[in-house]
C-alpha cells in the first residue's frame, strides 16, 4: 500500500473513531445513569402529585402471613398466591393534599412497584393486594383523598430463603429514571 | 525459525479471500441485529414514565436482545463461519505437497505450532468482531444505563454466572463473554486438525466442527451436564440454563486438551514426511 494511502486512511479512521466517541459521549449525556434515592420508615416524600409516607416493611413466611392477614386464604388457590416462600409487606400511605384529583394514570398505579433484593427482582402479588386493599380506587385520587395500602410482594424459597432475606436490604421500587427511587428496609447484616 | 512459521501462518490465514468473506457474512448478522432491532429504539429511547427505563446497550445489542432471533442466528452458525475459513488448511498442505516445502525450508515445529495457533486466532476473530462491532455501533446510539434486575428487561437472572459483574461493570461482563466466545470459536476451530490426517475429503475436514457442535449442543441438553453445552457457554444472556464458572472452565480445557492432543497425536510432527 503507497505511503499516501495508509496517511488517507489513516486520517478516516481518526474521523471515524472522533464521529462515534462524539456520538457515544452525547447519548451518555442526553440518557446519564438514574440518580438514588431511598426513603425509610417514617420518611414523608412525593409521588406522582400525591404526597406518601412510608410505614412498616415485614418481612413474613407464608404461615405467618395467614395469621396476620387471614383474608389471604380466600384468595382462589388458582391464582397461586401460596407458592413456596415468603412475603415482604410494606405500608404505605397515600394522600392527595392538593386542591385538584390526581390521576396516576395507566403506569402509575401502584401495582407496578417492584421488589429487589440480593441479586433478584420481582413484582407485586397482584392478586393478594387486591385481597388485602378492597376499597383501592385504582389510578384516581380526590381532592383530600387519604388511603393506606398493604403491598405485598411474594419471593420463592428457591430464589431467597427467608434466613437470607432478612439479613439483605430490600428495595421496595416505584420509580426507576431519571431516578430510581425506593423504599428501603435494612438487612440485619448491616 | 518457530517464529518464522508462526508469521507464514498467520499471513496465509488472514490474507485469505475466506477469511474476509466469512468475516463478512458473520458481520452482516450483526449489522442486520443493529439495524432491525436497535434503530428503530432509537425513536423513543425512553417512554418519559419514572416505572420505565429506558432502552440500554445491555438489552438491545446482538450479545443482549433477549431470546431474539438474530442472536439465535449467530451463536448457531458461527462455528460453521469461523471454521469455513482455514480450518481445511493442513489438510490441504498435507494434500498438495505443501507440507513438504515447509519441511525443507523451516523447522516443522514452527510451522504446526503458526497452523494451531493461525486455525485459533482466525476462527476466534471471525466470532469476536462482529460482537465487538455490534456492541460499539449499539453504544453509539443508546445510551449505556446500567442493567438493573428489577426492571426485567435485562438477561442474566439470579444465580448466573457472573451475574453482579453484568449488574455492576456490564462492560467488563461484556469484555469477559466476547473473550470466552473467541476462545470457543478458536478452539472449534482447531477440531478440524484433529482429523485432518485421518480422513480423505476437505469437505469433511471443513464441515466437521460445525457437525460436532450441533450434535454435542443438542445431545448434551437431555443430560445432567447440560450446562457443558458449548452453546450454554458462549450465549452471555444465560437464558434458559444458569451457566456455574467451573463448566466454563472445564468445557473450554477439555475442547483445548481434544484439539492440542489430537492434533500432536493424529497429525502433526509425528508424521514429518521428508
Amino acid at each position: 500500500m503507497t505511503f499516501y494511502k495508509k496517511i488517507i486512511i489513516g486520517i478516516a479512521a481518526l474521523v471515524l473513531l472522533a464521529c462515534s466517541a462524539y456520538m457515544i459521549y452525547n447519548v451518555n449525556s442526553v440518557f446519564p445513569n438514574a440518580d438514588s434515592k431511598s426513603y425509610r420508615t417514617g420518611d414523608v416524600t412525593r409521588y406522582r402529585g400525591l404526597k406518601l409516607t412510608v410505614g412498616e416493611v415485614g418481612i413474613y413466611t407464608q404461615e405467618e402471613l395467614e395469621e396476620k392477614y387471614p383474608d389471604v386464604k380466600n384468595i382462589d388457590s388458582s391464582f397461586q398466591y401460596d407458592g413456596n416462600g415468603n412475603y415482604v409487606i410494606a405500608n404505605i400511605t397515600l394522600e392527595n393534599d392538593t386542591d385538584e384529583t390526581v390521576e396516576l394514570g395507566k403506569l402509575g398505579s401502584v401495582t407496578g412497584w417492584v421488589i429487589e433484593t440480593d441479586m433478584y427482582g420481582n413484582g407485586m402479588s397482584y392478586f393478594t393486594f387486591l385481597e388485602l386493599n378492597p376499597s383501592y380506587g385504582g389510578q384516581s385520587f380526590s381532592k383530600g383523598q387519604k388511603q393506606e395500602l398493604i403491598l405485598p410482594f411474594h419471593l420463592g424459597e428457591e430464589w431467597i430463603t427467608y434466613d437470607k432475606l432478612i439479613q439483605e436490604d430490600i428495595k421496595i421500587i416505584y420509580s426507576f429514571y431519571p431516578t430510581k427511587a425506593y423504599i428501603l428496609h435494612e438487612g440485619k447484616s448491616k | 525459525m518457530i517464529w518464522k512459521g508462526i508469521k507464514l501462518e498467520f499471513y496465509r490465514a488472514f490474507h485469505n479471500i475466506w477469511y474476509v468473506g466469512a468475516l463478512l457474512a458473520a458481520t452482516a448478522i450483526a449489522l442486520v441485529q443493529f439495524f432491525a432491532m436497535v434503530m428503530p429504539k432509537t425513536v423513543a429511547i425512553g417512554s418519559g414514565d419514572s416505572i420505565d427505563y429506558p432502552h440500554s446497550v445491555f438489552n438491545s445489542s446482538l450479545m443482549f436482545c433477549l431470546g431474539s432471533f438474530y442472536d439465535e442466528i449467530f451463536y448457531l452458525s458461527i462455528i460453521l463461519l469461523a471454521t469455513v475459513p482455514y480450518a481445511a488448511s493442513y489438510y490441504m498442505d498435507v494434500k498438495e505437497g505443501y507440507i513438504k516445502n515447509i519441511s525443507t525450508r523451516m523447522d516443522t515445529t514452527g510451522y504446526l505450532m503458526g497452523k494451531y495457533l493461525a486455525v485459533f486466532v482466525s476462527a476466534g476473530s471471525i466470532c469476536a468482531i462482529p460482537l465487538i462491532l455490534n456492541t460499539y455501533l449499539t453504544a453509539m446510539v443508546l445510551p449505556s444505563l446500567k442493567p438493573e434486575i428489577a426492571t426485567a428487561v435485562f438477561p442474566v437472572i439470579k444465580g448466573s454466572f457472573a451475574q453482579e459483574l453484568f449488574y455492576t461493570y456490564p462492560y467488563l461482563y461484556t469484555l469477559l463473554y466476547i473473550v470466552i466466545d473467541f476462545i470457543m470459536a478458536g478452539l472449534y476451530g482447531c477440531l478440524a486438525l484433529v482429523i485432518s490426517r485421518i480422513v480423505n475429503n476437505r469437505y469433511i475436514v471443513m464441515f466437521f466442527p460445525f457437525v460436532v457442535y450441533l450434535v454435542f449442543r443438542t445431545v448434551i441438553t437431555y443430560t445432567p451436564l447440560e450446562q457443558l453445552s458449548p452453546y450454554y457457554i458462549m450465549d452471555p444472556q444465560q437464558f434458559g440454563i444458569i451457566e456455574e464458572a467451573p463448566y466454563i472452565i472445564s468445557g473450554m480445557a477439555a475442547l483445548f486438551l481434544i484439539t492440542a492432543a489430537g492434533f500432536k497425536i493424529a497429525g502433526g510432527k509425528r508424521n514429518d514426511i521428508l
